[in-house]
């Protein structure tokens, strides 16, 4: 049995009934790190020595009878935006490319506490902004699927060191689609929790009213398990809060599936759409009662999306100035000021993409621009939120995909930072409705994986396993 | 968007863009702004802002030292600054 391919529970099984150990297990991956990751290239920085270390405690526990969680000696890989203690967190970005943390980002500290092995850190689009994982700092990442595409972005990096089986799990970051586009680009699950499910703490922030912190998995089982250890209220992040698990069972014959005909219309490729549409017929074979619905706003999210999170980033961006820690041109010249360092070591540390959102946030917020841009694009989003708020007296889940298309090859889209943008048209509305989603691989299309999202009411992550995981079995 | 707004911005925003580039912001931020501003064609009258995504209440703790914590925390802190003095992280003149 290759171990690679393992589910979490599958692995656990094999560590308690001493059929493998930690440390083989973590050697079987990073071994397969080194195999794929020379051409991948998902990781930016590796921490083997401390993974090894931790599997043979790991392996001490089990060898005591010690009661292990699930998570105990699983590979997992985070991203370049979450922090661990003592290794460097780059957000993709030369201002930190030398920042070490100083500590643990409270989903850490909670796969810490369940004996998680940490693979490395994984790369991204500096500062979560981008699509594809083109925007890096440092280098592309490859899809594995197809090493001519890009694998998404932002968290492009985690996607493909999960779809490459270089970690059984992975962690990254939704600010606008960042987990579910790569997720689905990468033909794993991906999901993006309710905002406040899981702690910000520790994530470096983007958008702070957006970002949710979610995991990558093979099957949406183990997507369970990793979202189970995360979640929870955190006092260091007020807007987290504790999930109550409902306990009931979500037969898919028994729900009844929103199909939204704004996220099926105009520029959708033909396979994507055809592939969708079979997972919704899959759906009402099973029993579900499809209902047509329609979110009337969808049309405007991407332009309120671009006014608002601009906006935060402006203003949480403001933080790399060359003072505290990261890139600094202070010993550049003795005779400089304050302000020169300022804004000296933010033109040499942030790249363009960073650079114009700073820049259009500013401009969105600046005086007589701010009624009509930031103002009205945060009334836009409460008719966002308030379109899916009336779709859900009606239905249980809704069913969409998750990208107009699939993965899209190398340098397709960087020369137009607009068409970069449009990618997440399915996948930002969810976020600024702060809404939870999954996406999960369907049929593929001409070869490449297709991602079929599902969103449910605020809080209800155990439809969309629940769910999910019908599907996953249905297809098997 | 014109070459002075884009230097007005990059001002404001503390970042010093080439004149080689300004071109080229100019263009790209015209375009975004142009998109976004769609939202001129929908009706928001009377609709209340999102103002926050959650009702959540403030977290209070008391307002007591962890000295152990924080001297290990501030040192390891200062260290990361290009430049400390006496456990102060240094800048450099305002003026």
């Amino acid at each position: 049995m290759d171990i690679l391919n393992l589910s979490i529970k599958e692995i656990h099984d094999q560590l308690v009934l001493k059929k493998t150990s930690a440390v083989e297990v973590a050697a079987s991956f990073i071994a397969q790190s080194k195999k794929t990751d020379a051409d991948i290239k998902a990781y930016i920085s590796y921490d083997f020595d401390a993974m090894l270390k931790q599997a043979q405690t790991v392996d001490e526990k089990i060898a005591r009878g010690d009661e292990t969680s699930l998570l105990a000696g699983i590979p997992c890989a985070i991203k370049d935006n979450i922090l661990i203690k003592g290794l460097k967190a780059t957000a993709g970005s030369k201002i930190l490319e030398n920042y070490v943390a100083s500590y643990d980002a409270h989903v850490i500290e909670k796969l810490k506490a369940h004996d998680v092995l940490f693979t490395g850190k994984t790369n991204m689009d500096e500062f979560a902004m981008g699509s594809s994982t083109e925007n890096s700092a440092f280098f592309k990442t490859k899809n594995p699927a197809d090493t001519s595409r890009v694998p998404g972005g932002s968290s492009g990096g985690s996607a493909a060191a999960v779809a490459s089986r270089s970690a059984v799990f992975a962690l990254g970051s939704d600010t606008g689609g960042s987990i579910r586009q790569p997720a689905s680009f990468c033909g794993v699950v991906g999901l993006k929790p309710t905002y406040g499910a899981v702690s910000r703490s520790g994530v470096m922030a983007m958008a702070s009213s957006l970002d949710q912190i979610g995991p990558f998995a093979k099957t949406v089982e183990d997507a369970k398990i990793v979202f189970d250890a995360i979640r929870g209220k955190d006092p260091k992040d007020a807007t987290s809060m504790e999930t109550k698990i409902r306990n009931s069972k979500f037969e898919i014959r028994n729900l009844r599936i929103g199909v939204p005909k704004e996220y099926f219309g105009g520029g959708i490729d033909k396979g994507v759409k055809a592939s969708v549409e079979a997972a919704i017929a899959d759906m009402q074979k099973a029993g579900a009662k499809i209902i047509d619905i329609s979110l009337p706003h969808t049309k405007y999210a991407i332009a309120a999306y671009y006014i608002i999170m601009p906006a935060e980033v402006s203003s949480n961006l403001a933080r790399y100035d060359g003072i505290k820690y990261g890139h600094s041109a202070y010993h550049d010249n003795a005779h400089d000021t304050l302000e020169t360092v300022y804004r000296n070591s933010r033109s040499a540390g942030f790249g363009k993409e960073v650079q114009r959102r700073i820049m259009l946030g500013t401009y969105v917020l600046s005086a007589g621009y701010y009624d009509a841009y930031y103002k009205k694009a945060q009334q836009v989003r409460t008719q966002i939120r308030a379109d899916f708020e009336k779709a859900f007296k009606q239905v249980d889940v809704i069913a969409t995909p998750t990208c107009p298309t699939t993965a899209f090859r190398f340098g397709e889209k960087t020369t137009d930072p607009l068409a970069m943008y449009l990618e997440d048209v399915f996948t930002v509305p969810v976020n600024l409705a702060g809404l939870p989603a999954l996406s999960m691989p369907c049929a593929p299309s001409k070869g490449l994986p297709v991602g079929l999202q599902l969103i449910a009411p605020w809080f209800g992550e155990e439809i969309l396993f629940s769910v999910g995981a019908q599907l996953e079995h249905a297809s098997e | 968007m014109d070459i002075k707004t884009v230097q007005h911005i990059a001002k404001l925003s503390y970042l010093s863009v080439p004149d080689a580039e300004l071109e080229r912001f100019a263009k790209d931020l015209s375009a975004i702004i142009s998109y976004v501003s769609e939202l001129d064609g929908a009706d928001t009258k009377g609709t209340q802002i999102t103002a926050r995504e959650v009702q959540t209440r403030n977290v209070m703790r008391e307002d007591e030292s962890k000295e152990k914590e924080s001297a290990e925390a501030a040192a390891e802190l200062v260290a990361a600054a290009p430049d400390s003095e006496d456990g102060y992280v240094k800048v450099k003149a305002i003026l």
